[in-house]
């Protein structure tokens, strides 16, 4: 076939495809049944062009449709709403059960200095200048004080919404870092881990030492449920890019790299909503001295009864069903 | 110049991505480029360290960092020569170092010393050999739409230096934290640490504006080179060179009948 | 293999896509633009939230983790891959198959600024674009992303209307093609002496009557443009069709 018959016979196709392929490609778009078939078509036609020594401007007219035909075929991955609300009910507890070695080694890493610098501090009262300077310290102290109007808080003046700003803006980013330098085969993780389970054992143990116990638990464990599980999920996440780039196994680093930031990721869209909720609590609901505290430690007790169970034990076969469908490991 | 030898793929490219082109050229004499600096470089500034009053001390590195432009001509050479696949190792670049070492030395010390595009304007002078007036009217047309991307260039590389430097100081302040400091105090005021504690610590920046010279000489020169192709249609004499061949190629194999004939 | 900074790959159809990476020069300098805007954004609104007290404080606190965090996420997700700073570069970020950005990817690669910021100033990313072959960052390898370049290098159209197009005389390969077009287009400003002597290398090849070989290169250059470029009127395709007629009766008649 001659150039020109081949074009002219094609002619209304392409144009077609040209009118349909130039609206706006949108994250969301999308597109008619039989646009794979129709996509096909066009990626013969360039072949037949190439092969036959079409003139380089059909050639390159083709080349063009197919790469934004290309676009529109596999690039139109996209979230929507049903979507997300099936990910946050069944996807984020199945991505974590599936990486649970993880979320052990984090806990662990995490939960160990805790626990040990809880008891030095509540033992010794020196203990915590080790890991902090005075002034901090002595800012701990003041924030903790009984008889306060609202706890935790360095000025009385400090509105809620004000606080709310600093713990998003503060929590969630050292989350994202505690995240993002796993990739240095997961010393980043650990060592934020570590460092904050010392400092936030350390901290509260030195306060149970002051007496100031009745001020600073009932403060803590209504958020803390989600702020301090999410945390430890963000050094998991951050483990599993580095460990991907110390066992790759059988693929190369770069693929073991990939794969495992699809997964992690997943658990960082956890963390970052329940570190929003963690947020909200502590500003609005944790610092108040008129709830009286045995209600605080009931609301307390029920939040963490309730991340366990969601992320751990709820809806056991739809989450399974849900990590056998989408492969997570 | 024997177009068809270069390793580059000759192509009309925009200024941006001549310099990403350079990046990529850089790498493999990265290793030869850094040995043939250094070599240069050390012993003058070694010289310089220990000869001149404590006080006096800072201005072997401000000698070291001057006198760039000199020492990076031999980079420029190697790029030059395996840019068309002419071997020019080590020892063959350090040898001739007639063809580069004199050319222009003096504007470029001098006057064109702080010229933002020094990078690109280079090959005019150490590869053309070309001197006032000339220069200036190459340098022109050279630098067209290009000079603006090649101050970029040494605008980001310029930067980066320092943030290498400041990396290299906080990965070391990571192990030895007190040594870290004590640099910065004798930076900041006029309390001297120890000879060999300012010693390493100047020779941290040493080895990272070495490190970087190969990409950033690499990255002029494809500029100058890019511009070349566009403005002398390089692409284009390749393949019209290539076409020619073919088709005598062709001519030899389809009709050797006539000649048997005639013979 | 020459050296370049094209990236190829090939489609599950068999088509090979291609697209030019970006280095770091320009991405830091996207990166620049973009700075200098949150920092521009985050002190005006710091003026204008000031008049709140401390619930201005609180919201502004909120404004800082959004443009640390978000600015680059969603702006490169909704705006095909482009931030402003990556836009006024003509830049973008895809997906390593050159498809568009995925949200996860998005993300991904723009949390792991954290990494690669360290030690300071985005060492370990400028290193990690230095080494890598398609000048990727620590965020780009855990994500599948590459940057490239929006619109492929340099493409002009030059004022072509003063050359007739002429048919060329035999079937001409690709790299002969793009040649002949470059050469018409000329995006170089390449001087009339130099156009005469690459225009003579390949003289001997041209049609025996050819008084002009410059003319006669760009008239075929036109043509092989005119092909599809413009949507063919009819009269329009019913010449080329009778030019191209004849180019085939011709065959490759040069060179006699």
């Amino acid at each position: 076939m001659k150039q020109l018959e081949f074009e002219s016979r094609n002619q209304d196709f392409w144009r077609e495809m040209d009118d349909f392929l130039s609206q706006d490609i949108g994250p969301k778009a999308s597109f008619p049944g039989d646009f794979p078939k129709r996509y096909r078509r066009l990626c013969q036609h360039l072949a037949i062009a190439k092969s036959r020594g079409y003139a380089i401007s059909l050639v390159s007219h083709l080349n063009d449709l197919v790469k934004r035909g290309y676009q529109a075929m596999y690039g139109n991955k996209s979230i929507d709403r049903q979507n997300m609300l099936q990910f946050f009910a069944y996807g984020f507890p199945a991505v974590l059960r599936s990486n649970s070695r993880f979320l052990w080694v984090a806990a662990a890493v995490f939960v160990l200095p805790y626990v040990v610098y809880m008891l030095g501090c509540w033992v010794n009262d020196q203990l915590l200048y080790s890991i902090m300077d005075s002034r901090s310290v002595r800012m701990m102290e003041t924030m903790y004080e009984p008889g306060l109007d609202k706890f935790g808080r360095e000025r009385q003046s400090a509105s809620d919404i004000m606080m709310f700003g600093h713990y998003i803006s503060n929590n969630i980013g050292i989350a994202f870092r505690c995240f993002a330098t796993g990739i240095f085969a997961g010393l980043g993780s650990l060592f934020v881990l570590a460092y904050n389970g010392l400092v936030i054992g350390g901290v509260s143990g030195h306060l149970s030492n002051l007496g100031y116990g009745e001020t600073f638990y009932p403060f803590v464990i209504g958020h803390g449920s989600f702020e301090l599980t999410a945390i430890v999920f963000s050094g998991a996440a951050g483990l599993m890019l580095g460990y991907a780039l110390i066992a790759p196994g059988k693929l190369d680093r770069k693929t073991a790299l990939r794969k495992a930031a699809g997964d992690a990721i997943k658990v960082m869209y956890g963390v970052f909503v329940m570190l929003m909720i963690a947020a909200f609590i502590e500003a609005f609901w944790s610092s108040s001295s008129l709830t009286p505290n045995a209600v605080k430690y009931a609301v307390g007790a029920f939040l963490w009864v309730f991340v366990f169970y969601y992320c751990f034990f709820f809806a056991r076969t739809r989450v399974a069903a849900y990590q056998s469908l989408y492969g997570t490991r | 110049m024997e177009l068809d030898k270069l390793v580059i793929q000759t192509r009309v490219r925009n200024p941006w991505a001549a310099i990403d082109l350079g990046f990529k050229l850089a790498k493999p004499f990265w290793l030869r480029c850094v040995a043939v600096y250094a070599v240069l470089v050390l012993p003058l500034f070694g010289l310089l360290f220990f000869a001149l009053d404590e006080e006096w001390r800072w201005l072997s590195m401000f000698v070291f960092w001057w006198l760039k432009p000199l020492f990076e001509r031999p980079l420029l050479f190697i790029f030059s020569r395996e840019l068309f696949q002419q071997q020019s190792g080590f020892a063959h670049s350090l040898s001739n170092y007639k063809q580069w070492w004199s050319q222009g030395l003096l504007p470029a010390l001098t006057y064109r010393r702080l010229s933002p595009s020094r990078s690109m304007f280079a090959p005019i002078s150490v590869l053309e050999g070309a001197t006032g007036a000339t220069y200036s009217q190459r340098a022109q047309i050279l630098g067209a739409t290009y000079s603006n991307s090649a101050m970029w260039l040494t605008f980001v590389l310029f930067h980066f230096e320092y943030f290498f430097v400041f990396s290299l100081y906080s990965l070391v302040a990571l192990f030895a934290p007190e040594w870290v400091s004590s640099v910065f105090d004798g930076f900041t005021s006029s309390y001297a640490s120890d000879v060999w504690s300012d010693l390493l610590a100047n020779l941290m920046g040493a080895s990272v504006i070495i490190a970087m010279a190969p990409f950033y000489v690499a990255s002029g020169f494809m500029l100058y080179i890019s511009r070349r192709i566009e403005l002398e249609g390089w692409d284009i004499e390749i393949c019209f060179r290539e076409w020619l061949q073919d088709s005598e190629a062709r001519k030899l194999v389809t009709r050797p009948k006539p000649k048997k004939l005639k013979a | 293999m020459k050296l370049d900074t094209i990236s190829q790959i090939e489609t599950p159809e068999g088509v090979d896509l291609s697209a030019e990476v970006v280095g770091l020069t320009p991405r830091a300098l996207a990166y620049l633009i973009d700075f200098l805007i949150r920092i521009g954004l985050y002190f005006a609104l710091a003026i204008a939230l000031s008049f709140f007290g401390v619930v201005g404080y609180g919201l502004l606190l909120i404004i800082w983790f959004a443009l640390e965090w978000w600015y680059p996420v969603l702006f490169e997700y909704f705006r095909d891959g482009q931030t402003i700073g990556k836009k006024s570069m003509g830049i973008k970020v895809v997906n390593d198959d050159f498809t568009r950005l995925t949200f996860a990817a998005a993300l991904t690669r723009n949390l792991l600024r954290a990494a690669d910021f360290l030690p300071l100033f985005y060492g370990f990313g400028a290193l990690s674009m230095m080494v890598s072959n398609r000048f990727q960052r620590l965020g780009d390898f855990a994500a599948g992303t590459v940057v490239i370049y929006a619109e492929p290098s340099g493409n002009t159209n030059h004022a072509l209307s003063k050359i007739t197009a002429i048919a060329p005389s035999q079937t001409l390969s690709d790299e002969q093609q793009a040649a002949c077009i470059n050469f018409t287009l000329n995006r170089g400003n390449i001087s009339a002496a130099r156009l005469e002597e690459l225009a003579e290398i390949i003289r001997p090849i041209l049609p025996s009557n050819t008084v002009d070989p410059v003319a006669y290169i760009k008239g075929v250059g036109k043509w092989l443009m005119g092909a599809t470029s413009e949507a063919p009127a009819d009269d329009g395709s019913l010449d080329r069709s009778l030019e191209k007629e004849s180019a085939a009766s011709l065959d490759s008649g040069g060179g006699k």
